[in-house]
């Protein structure tokens, strides 16, 4: 109870810092995932039709996403990005990049052989079986891509705090260091509260974007 | 109609056609020209493809389903939906109720018969069918049977159609080609095949007796015999005795100016009434008129020839042109040879 009061207490009195860590922690999420969605689509689409890509960018991902993320975000002061938000950028967009790339090239797989088949069949190009096919029915897929990273940022980017990243991870950051329980939450809370909202919205979004033929 | 057992080739010859298989050696003609000299796009668009597995867009429309061939050579809108409607109409689906669903909310049935509109669609000339009914249930298989056939009356298009079902095969072919192992066995009507297959792998095929075991199933058109010897009904009755002589035949089949069933009159009769002394002057005042619908089953027609006292039915379609006759003499053969036949039992060679 006496946590709770003094979490209260802490928040209330650290509004203006909690919005600035709330915008700032917004960016740490909106531009890795964006600019991994822009970078990943097409590497997703290009693997599906080329199998040197395949190889390639598939194990590339994997060994990206297998590195321990707050060893990924720390690499980038001795690779000499230095430290700050753009080290930052650099490392989570490197980490949203898998789950997008892996949903993209798996959803256009997937679509069912004859389906592929038929498009192929009634006289389609490669690339109209891409755009009239195979895209708006792996679209679904691609958006859960999509989600799965942004929710996996969301919590990633309170450890960008370590580098000077900014974010809700701040408040975690010192509170750690000065044992203090309450900042701790401080930035937890908000963090925990913003990726539950995070997967909800785009959840929805993943609802609107699926063609209506495939939700009957 | 191409038909075999599994892994005979069957599929695999009709997706060289439009070259979704692309043969290592010989040539496939499509009007005369080599397929591997067309574009290979534009090849496809021009023949109808219906898929086994269905393969409608499930993200699309009955309407944009039926569409796609169309759309893809570029179609205003309203064309499209107008072919659309009226496509829906030749398989009577209502098209303000069908049009905008989706193929999940479509049966089997009703998802199939979008399939072979959308073959349909952009009017081709070529229509390619692998095992389009082989996912549906008996029921409903032999009802679009039943509208593939009144479709072809209408839409007249040249079509390769895979399948496995003899049963399928022989009510729908013109010719059946047979194949086994790629190669190709017998080729032949419904008819010749059942009566003379070629060697014992087709009659095993063909299954043993199939229509003793089901002679509700078998239509008479499969059997009945188009070798008759045919006349012109306005034929004297002198002329009929010589014209039988001549061809050793103890029955003529009559037809009027129009290719129509006029009657079938023996020899016997022409004979009797040619000694007789009211003479008759024409074969048709003694012509047995009695027809059969070539729908109908091989057991009616045997039923209504057993109540009869003519030596044959004429097989007729729904416009009354003659399709063949069915009769007393050779139904006897026809079931000599379905309960022994020839290849299944080693008959001392005939000499």
């Amino acid at each position: 109870m006496d946590l709770l009061l003094s979490f209260i207490e802490a928040a209330s009195a650290r509004q203006e810092q909690l919005i600035a860590a709330f915008q700032a922690h917004l960016l740490l999420v909106v531009v890795p995932v964006s600019a991994a969605t822009v970078v990943s689509i097409p590497l997703g689409i290009w693997a599906t039709r080329n199998e040197v890509v395949e190889a390639f960018a598939i194990g590339v991902a994997n060994v990206l996403q297998t590195i321990p993320s707050l060893a990924l975000l720390a690499i980038m002061i001795p690779l000499g990005v230095g430290i700050g938000r753009r080290p930052a950028y650099l490392a989570l967009f490197l980490y949203a990049i898998l789950p997008i790339l892996r949903n993209t090239y798996t959803g256009i797989k997937e679509v069912d052989e004859p389906l592929k088949q038929a498009a192929q069949g009634v006289g389609m190009t490669d690339l109209q079986v891409l755009r009239k096919v195979e895209l708006p029915l792996a679209v679904p897929v691609i958006m859960a891509g999509i989600r799965t990273s942004t929710v996996i940022i969301i919590g990633t980017a309170v450890l960008a705090a370590y580098i000077g990243g900014g974010g809700f991870g701040e408040f975690i950051v010192t509170g750690l260091s000065t044992i203090r329980d309450d900042l701790i939450l401080v930035g937890a809370v908000p963090s925990a509260l913003l990726a539950l909202l995070g997967d909800q919205l785009l959840g929805f979004v993943e609802y609107l974007v699926t063609p209506k033929g495939l939700k009957i | 109609m191409l038909i075999g057992p599994s892994g005979c080739g069957k599929t695999t010859t009709l997706q060289m056609i439009n070259r979704l298989v692309e043969p290592t050696d010989g040539q496939i003609l499509v009007n005369g020209r080599p397929n591997t000299e067309m574009d290979v796009v534009q090849l496809r668009r021009e023949m109808g493809y219906v898929f086994q597995e269905i393969g409608l867009f499930p993200h699309m429309t009955v309407a944009q389903n039926i569409s796609v061939v169309p759309d893809l050579q570029g179609w205003s809108a309203q064309q499209k939906q107008q072919r659309a409607e009226e496509l829906l109409e030749l398989v009577r689906m209502d098209s303000d109720i069908y049009i905008d669903r989706f193929p999940r909310e479509l049966s089997g049935g009703q998802q199939q018969r979008i399939g072979v509109l959308r073959a349909l669609a952009a009017d081709p000339d070529i229509l390619l069918m692998d095992e389009p009914f082989g996912a549906l249930d008996p029921i409903t298989r032999s009802q679009l049977q039943q509208e593939l056939l009144e479709l072809q009356q209408e839409v007249q298009k040249t079509i390769v159609f895979v399948t496995h079902d003899m049963d399928e095969a022989t009510k729908l072919a013109d010719r059946i080609v047979m194949m086994k192992n790629g190669h190709i066995v017998q080729i032949d009507p419904p008819r010749d095949m059942l009566r003379n297959p070629e060697d014992r792998f087709v009659a095993e095929f063909i299954g043993p007796r199939r229509m003793l075991q089901d002679p509700l199933d078998v239509t008479v058109r499969e059997l009945a015999s188009n070798g008759a010897v045919r006349a012109s009904s306005d034929l004297r009755l002198s002329e009929a005795m010589k014209k039988m002589r001549q061809e050793e035949s103890d029955y003529l089949v009559l037809l009027d100016g129009k290719n129509r069933f006029a009657g079938l009159v023996s020899a016997d009769d022409v004979s009797r009434a040619a000694n007789d002394a009211d003479k008759k002057t024409s074969v048709t005042e003694l012509a047995d008129r009695q027809t059969v619908s070539c729908d109908e089953s091989v057991f009616q027609a045997v039923h209504k020839l057993a109540r009869s006292s003519s030596a044959g039915l004429g097989v007729v379609d729904e416009q009354n042109r003659l399709v063949g006759v069915f009769t007393k003499t050779g139904f006897v053969d026809i079931l000599v040879e379905e309960m022994w036949p020839r290849e299944a039992i080693d008959l001392p060679e005939e000499d």
